[in-house]
C-alpha cells in the first residue's frame, strides 16, 4: 500500500499533491494496460521457442472478452452457418496468414475427413504473435492485450508457417509447424481441448500431449493445463474423450516457466504419399483445411 | 505550491492526450486490417454446401520388407565387425542393431511384440535408461530423454494416407525430396524439417515411414536449430523385434 503521509498535516497544497499522484498513478496504468506493455522494441527479431513471450499480464477469471464484443457486428444469418454463441464462421483461406507474419503455406487436403474438431467450444484461429498481446502485434497496428476482444472473433486465420526464428524446407520463411487456437473467451483453464480421433496417448511431458492413431497420425496438444489431465500416458482414447483443459503452461525440462498466451497449439503429423506406390514422407502438415471442415461438421451438429 | 501543482497536472494532462493520440492512430491501423480480413473471409452455408478443401483418397497398408529387414540387420552387424578390425577406427560405424524390449527397464515387451513393423528407436546411454514404446500395431512410438534438455520421439507407421494428385501435394513432396540427402545408418533418404517445437528427421525403410522428432527447451539451442545433433542421434538405431514378421 502506498502511504499517504503528507494528508496527515491537515495542508490544502497537501491534499492537492495527492490527488496529483493518483491522477500520474492511474493514466500510467492507463498507459501501460492500453498499449505500453504488449510494444516491443522496434525491428525486434521474432524470439525463439515454440511462442514467442507475451508482456500482458495472464488472464484473470473477470475477462469477459465476449460480453464485451462489437455491437455493429452482424447478426447471425440463417442460411449460414453460426456458432454455439450464435456468431457467423468465417475463415481466410488456407496460407493467408496476417501481413509481415510469414509465407504461409497452401495446402487444400483435409488430411482426415472423418476427425473431430479439437476442442468442446467455439474457437478462434488466429496468430498469438502478430496479433493484440503478441510480441510482433505492433506489426499490424495490433497493440493490446491478448485478452483484447478483437482477438475473440471471427474470421478464423491460418497461422502454418508463421515467421519464427529459423528456416526450414517446408516453410521457406520460418518456422510455426501448427496451428494456435484461441478458446472463445480469454480465461484459461476452462475450455476443454478433446481427442480427435480414436487413439493413445503416447507422450506427456514439459508442456505438450502427445496422440497416435493405428493409421500413424500424430497429434500434438500443446499449453493444456498439465497439472490437470484427464488422461496419462499409454491411455487409449476415443474420439471425443476430453484430455484437457486450454492453459498457457509452457516449461522447460527443469519446470521453468516460459511466458506464452492461453491457447491450444495443435500439431499434426501424417505418414503421407501422393499415389498409393509411392514411398512415403512421414512430417508434420498443415491441420487447417482439416480443421475448418471438422468445425464445419462439428457446427452443422454431424 | 499550488502553482507547481497545477503545472504538474497540465504536464499529466498533456501526457495522457499524447498517449491517447498514438493509441487512436494504433487502434486505427489495426482496425483497418480487422475489416479486410472480414472483408476477405468465407462463410459456410447451412444448405448445399461445397465440400470443404480437398479431402484425401484414401489409406493404404504398405508390404513390410521383413526379408529385407534381416538382411539389412546382417549385414549392418558384418560392416561393424570390418570397422571393429581396423586399428584406427574407434568409433561405431553407423548402422542398425538388434536389441531386445527386454534390456530396456521401461519398454514393456508386449508393446514391441503387437507392434507390425520394425521397430526403430535410436541408441544412446541416457535413452536406453527412459525409452518408453507405446505401440497401435500398424504404428507405434518410441519416447525417451536425450540429454539434458533435449526429449525425443521415434515414431513409424506402415499405413500411408493418398493425398492424391494435388499440385501443391505434388510440388510439396518434390521439394522436400530435392532437400533429401542419404541416411547412412538406414541406407535410405532422409530429410530434417525444423520448426519451434520440434526438429525431425524423415525417411522409409523396409516398407515402413518414420519420423525422429528431438524437442529442445530452447528451440534455438544449436542441438535443435543445426542438423549435426539429430543425423548423429539417428546414426545408429537399434531394431526392437528383429524376428518380427506378418505370419505372427
Ligand atoms: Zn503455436
Amino acid at each position: 500500500m502506498r502511504n499517504f503521509r503528507s494528508s496527515q498535516n491537515g495542508n490544502a497544497a497537501g491534499w492537492l499533491l495527492v490527488l496529483i499522484v493518483i491522477a500520474i498513478i492511474a493514466g500510467g496504468y492507463w498507459w501501460v494496460s492500453n498499449k505500453g506493455a504488449s510494444s516491443p522494441p522496434d525491428n525486434e527479431a521474432p524470439p525463439a521457442g515454440e511462442e514467442p513471450p507475451i508482456d500482458d499480464n495472464p488472464p484473470t477469471d473477470d475477462i469477459p472478452p465476449i460480453e464485451e464484443d462489437d455491437p455493429a457486428e452482424p447478426p447471425a444469418e440463417p442460411d449460414v452457418l453460426t456458432d454455439a454463441d450464435g456468431r457467423v464462421f468465417a475463415y481466410l483461406p488456407v496460407g493467408a496468414l496476417l501481413p509481415s507474419s510469414g509465407p504461409g503455406f497452401v495446402d487444400e487436403t483435409v488430411y482426415r475427413p472423418e476427425v473431430a474438431f479439437p476442442t468442446e467450444d467455439p474457437v478462434f484461429l488466429n496468430s498469438q504473435v502478430y496479433r493484440y498481446g503478441g510480441g510482433m502485434g505492433s506489426l499490424n497496428g495490433m497493440n493490446g492485450g491478448q485478452c483484447d476482444a478483437r482477438n475473440y472473433d471471427y474470421p478464423w486465420q491460418d497461422t502454418f508457417c508463421e515467421h519464427r526464428d529459423r528456416n526450414q524446407p517446408l516453410c521457406p520463411g520460418g518456422g510455426h509447424e501448427g496451428l494456435d487456437i484461441r478458446p472463445h473467451t480469454c480465461v484459461k483453464n476452462t475450455h476443454w481441448a478433446i481427442a480427435v480421433d480414436d487413439g493413445r496417448v503416447i507422450d506427456i511431458r514439459r508442456h505438450w500431449v502427445t496422440m497416435q492413431t493405428p493409421d500413424g497420425t500424430i497429434y500434438n496438444y500443446l499449453h493444456l493445463n498439465m497439472g490437470e489431465l484427464s488422461v496419462v500416458e499409454g491411455q487409449e482414447v476415443r474420439k471425443g474423450d476430453r484430455i484437457g483443459k486450454i492453459s498457457n503452461d509452457f516449461f522447460k525440462s527443469d519446470g521453468t516457466s516460459v511466458p506464452t498466451t492461453t491457447h491450444l497449439h495443435f500439431e499434426m503429423y501424417e505418414n503421407y504419399v501422393a499415389a498409393p506406390g509411392e514411398t512415403p514422407l512421414f512430417t508434420k502438415v498443415n491441420p487447417y483445411m482439416t480443421l475448418v471442415a471438422a468445425y464445419d461438421r462439428k457446427l452443422r451438429g454431424e | 505550491m499550488r502553482r507547481i501543482a497545477i503545472a504538474a497536472v497540465a504536464a499529466a494532462l498533456g501526457a495522457a492526450s499524447l498517449a491517447a493520440l498514438a493509441q487512436t492512430a494504433d487502434t486505427d491501423a489495426g482496425d483497418a486490417l480487422q475489416r479486410t480480413l472480414a472483408e476477405r473471409a468465407l462463410t459456410r452455408p447451412r444448405a448445399e454446401a461445397p465440400p470443404v478443401g480437398q479431402p484425401s483418397d484414401e489409406n493404404v497398408e504398405s508390404e513390410i520388407n521383413w526379408m529385407e529387414m534381416r538382411t539389412y540387420l546382417a549385414v549392418s552387424a558384418r560392416r561393424e565387425i570390418a570397422a571393429r578390425q581396423t586399428a584406427a577406427v574407434v568409433a561405431r560405424p553407423p548402422g542398425m542393431r538388434a536389441a531386445s524390449a527386454d534390456s530396456f527397464k521401461n519398454v514393456a515387451a508386449r508393446e514391441v511384440n503387437v507392434t507390425r513393423l520394425p521397430v526403430l528407436a535410436p541408441e544412446g546411454a541416457r535413452i536406453a535408461q527412459t525409452l518408453k514404446v507405446y505401440s497401435l500395431g500398424d504404428s507405434y512410438s518410441a519416447t525417451a530423454e536425450v540429454e539434458d534438455g533435449v526429449a525425443m520421439r521415434m515414431s513409424g507407421a506402415r499405413r500411408k494416407v493418398v493425398i492424391g494428385d494435388l499440385k501443391s501435394a505434388r510440388t510439396r513432396i518434390a521439394g522436400m525430396r530435392k532437400a533429401q540427402s542419404r541416411l547412412e545408418s538406414m541406407d535410405a533418404p532422409y530429410l530434417v524439417t525444423r520448426s519451434d517445437s520440434s526438429t525431425d528427421l524423415t525417411f522409409a525403410k523396409f516398407g515402413a515411414g518414420y519420423v525422429l522428432s528431438i524437442m529442445c527447451d530452447d528451440a534455438a539451442d544449436a542441438r535443435c536449430a543445426e542438423g549435426a545433433f539429430i543425423e548423429k542421434l539417428a546414426s545408429n538405431i537399434i531394431l526392437m523385434n528383429p524376428e518380427a514378421g506378418d505370419e505372427q
